[in-house]
Formats: structure tokens, C-alpha cells, sequence
């Protein structure tokens, strides 16, 4: 992507006020996704210079910056264990450097993994200007609003397991789950056309997985069919709720 | 605009475009061991230290290099000139295009682990391409090189 001007500021309220004066101003993160656009717009507002780039561990909760890189949260040990699973098999360590949770999640790719797991972790997003909004709220409002995510906020000692299937070790997923127990379970499904859904459960037996399961639209494209992907998901759900119940 | 950034420990001060990459502000200074190859951060042929971090130089916009430290092939040449007798000495190495990419990442990988594991050591390089020679050459090749290099320090 070319834009006219690149604005670097280390003030959170220029770099908003810059974004907001242009409807055509994007927002630079990682700029891994950025880069591989063919398109020009008048301003890129570079996010790098914020000082959002932090883990901050408190005993009530964890707080990730949005421009915490996924290489920071793999290495990261106090991580929720799903969202460390997530990000591990994202392209190389290099990309991993450079790409940002903020980048992911506000980029809405439907085949991200970091994603699904936030989902099941019941991850909640800080924003500039809207301030907190769960991300599961943020993700059923289709059309995100125009605002700078400055953190993602994630509870502490909840279970949680993420898995997915690659055809090789750094591909795109063709599927991916996270689950999640707080006593209550829940379970993100993503990589999937349409992006990442969420059920949730207070208790699972065998057969109220599998109708619940039935419920959700896994959805056919060039990677995977709708039945391809159900089958994977239902396995992977069952192994993660075992691993996770195993740690209690 | 003008951006300030040491490579290899030296100086530079140098006018880009905005929308300039490192790979190229790179190449145009005169470091040609970093090559632009799939351009699309898949394939690891471009990778350079900045502040001591692997990255995909095609997707690093220059701007964000001013006052950070780029390390590329050049400046860690006896590494690289260590590493590549272990790639030879098992073959795996062929035209050669990939290998500054690949020695930049085994030297971030020495920065970050200590006697990494096998499977550690694909992890870490899962972003690092080779078209021509395979994976198992290299892999024994960095195996054998580590095993040096820990027992040396």
C-alpha cells in the first residue's frame, strides 16, 4: 500500500484525531497485511510509536497492548495457554516479529487463528474512543467503527487449549478451535468462511456437544468443504476439552 | 524525509520515500546479500536483524528503521562463513540465494535459544525457505554447526 504521508506520533490523541479527519486514512500496525495491498490512500497513521507494544501481567487479568507482537505472546509464559497455541504456527518467527495482535484482530481475516482463541478466553478490547467492548460483541458488529484498539484484556487462571489443521506447518488454518473453561465452557470455532463463532455451554456431555456442533454453519471455500471441516472441528473439540479438563 | 540507522555498527544517514522498504533502502546502500524473494513475508530470503529481532526486510517500512540497529549478512561475516562450511559439508547447499535469509535466522536463533532441540530448531525456522536442496541437509548441517558453537562458548 502507497499512501501520500505517513503520520508517526507519539500521541494516542493525534494519531486518533489524524485517523478520524480522513475516511480513507488506514492504520498501520505490523503493516505485514498493509504492505501486500496494491492500493493508495492518503494517509497511513503508523501506530508504532505509541509505547502499545506491552504484556502487563496483573493478578486479576492480563493486558496486551495492541501492538504486542505474536513472537512477544508466544514467548510470553503468563500468556493464556490457547492464545500462545495460537499464534506458534503463524508463518516464520520473522513475521511473528512484526505482525501485532492489534493487526489481527481489528484486520477481521477470517482465518486467524490468534482470533479464536481471544474468542474463547472471552478477550476484552479497549478502545481509544468506544473504550471497552468484548470482543465477541465487536465481531457481531460487522462493520467495525473507526477508533484505535489500544488493548486486549484477557481474565487470568482460565483453562483454555487452542488446535488447528495446516496442510503444512506454517500455512493458513483450514480449521481452528479454542476452548475455554472458567466452569463454563466455551468454545470458539474459526478459520472458516465468515470468520470465528463462539458456543457456549455450562456442562458437556458427548451428545450435547454433538448438537451443539450441529448448530454451527462450518461453510465450504477453496480451502476446505463445509462436511471437511466439521469433522476436523468436532475432533479437535472433543481433544481440547479433554486436555483441558485434565489440567484442573 | 531522512532517516538515521547504524548498519553493521556503522552510521547512516540516508533520504527515503515514505512508502520505502527496507529490503530496498538496503540493497540501494550496497547490502546485496538481502534479496526481495516471494515479497510477500512467506519465504524468509530477506530477513535482517533490527535491534536484534529477525524480520522480513520486503515487509519492514524503512521509515520504522530510524534510530534501531540492522544487522544483515554482512556484518556478521565469520558467522556466516562458519555456518555455511557446516551447510556445505552436508550438501545442502545449492544456488545459494537463500542462504544469507537462513544464516541471519540460525544467528537470531543462537540470540534468542540456548541448545535448542531438533524440533526447536525447525520451529524457528519454519519461515526460512529452500528451494533447491531440501530441509534434512540444512537441518543436520545446524544441528552439527550448534553443537560446535555452544561447546566453543
Amino acid at each position: 500500500m502507497n499512501s501520500e504521508k505517513i503520520v508517526r506520533t507519539t500521541d494516542i490523541s493525534e494519531a486518533y484525531s489524524t485517523y478520524i479527519s480522513d475516511e480513507h486514512a488506514v492504520l498501520m500496525a505490523g503493516g505485514v497485511f498493509l504492505k501486500l495491498q496494491k492500493r493508495s490512500v492518503p494517509v497511513i497513521v503508523d501506530l508504532s510509536l505509541l509505547a502499545l507494544d506491552y504484556i502487563d501481567v496483573k493478578h486479576d487479568a492480563i493486558y496486551i497492548g495492541a501492538m504486542a507482537t505474536l513472537r512477544d505472546i508466544e514467548t510470553n509464559e503468563h500468556v493464556p495457554t490457547a492464545v500462545r497455541q495460537s499464534v506458534e504456527q503463524v508463518a516464520g518467527v520473522g513475521l511473528r516479529n512484526l505482525a501485532t495482535v492489534g493487526g489481527s484482530v481489528c484486520g477481521q481475516y477470517p482465518f486467524s487463528d490468534i482470533t479464536t482463541a481471544l474468542l474463547a478466553l472471552d478477550a476484552q478490547l479497549k478502545f481509544h474512543n468506544e473504550g471497552i467492548i468484548s470482543l465477541e460483541a465487536y465481531l457481531k458488529n460487522h462493520v467495525p467503527k473507526r477508533d484505535i484498539l489500544l488493548e486486549v484484556i484477557l481474565p487470568m487462571g482460565v483453562d483454555s487449549c487452542f488446535k488447528c489443521f495446516k496442510q503444512v506447518y506454517t500455512d493458513f488454518s483450514l480449521i481452528n478451535v479454542a476452548v475455554a473453561s472458567d466452569g463454563n465452557w466455551r468454545i470458539a470455532i474459526g478459520a472458516r468462511p465468515g470468520g470465528p463463532v463462539l458456543i457456549t455451554a455450562q456442562s458437556l456431555k458427548d451428545h450435547q456437544l454433538e448438537s451443539l456442533i450441529d448448530t454451527i454453519a462450518f461453510g465450504s471455500d477453496s480451502r476446505a468443504s463445509d462436511e471437511y471441516r466439521k469433522s476436523l472441528a468436532t475432533l479437535f473439540i472433543k481433544e481440547a476439552i479433554e486436555e483441558v479438563a485434565s489440567w484442573k | 524525509m531522512e532517516i538515521t540507522m547504524s548498519i553493521n555498527g556503522t552510521s547512516y544517514k540516508t533520504s527515503i520515500d515514505s512508502n520505502e522498504l527496507l529490503v530496498d533502502t538496503l540493497r540501494r546502500l550496497g547490502f546485496k546479500s538481502v534479496k526481495r524473494g516471494c515479497d510477500t513475508t512467506s519465504c524468509g530470503i530477506c530477513s535482517v536483524l533490527v535491534d536484534g529481532k529477525l524480520v522480513p526486510s520486503c515487509s519492514f517500512y524503512s521509515l520504522r528503521a530510524e534510530g534501531k540497529e540492522i544487522l544483515t549478512v554482512e556484518g556478521i561475516q565469520e558467522e556466516a562463513r562458519e555456518i555455511g562450511h557446516y551447510l556445505t559439508a552436508e550438501g545442502a547447499e545449492q544456488c545459494g540465494f537463500c542462504s544469507p535469509g537462513l544464516v541471519m535466522a540460525v544467528y537470531a536463533m543462537q540470540l534468542e535459544l540456548t541448545a535448542p532441540s531438533l524440533e526447536e530448531v525447525k520451529h524457528y525456522l519454519a519461515g526460512n525457505m529452500c528451494r533447491c536442496s531440501g530441509f534434512e541437509g540444512q537441518h543436520r548441517g545446524i544441528m552439527k554447526y550448534l553443537e560446535v558453537a555452544t561447546n566453543a562458548n
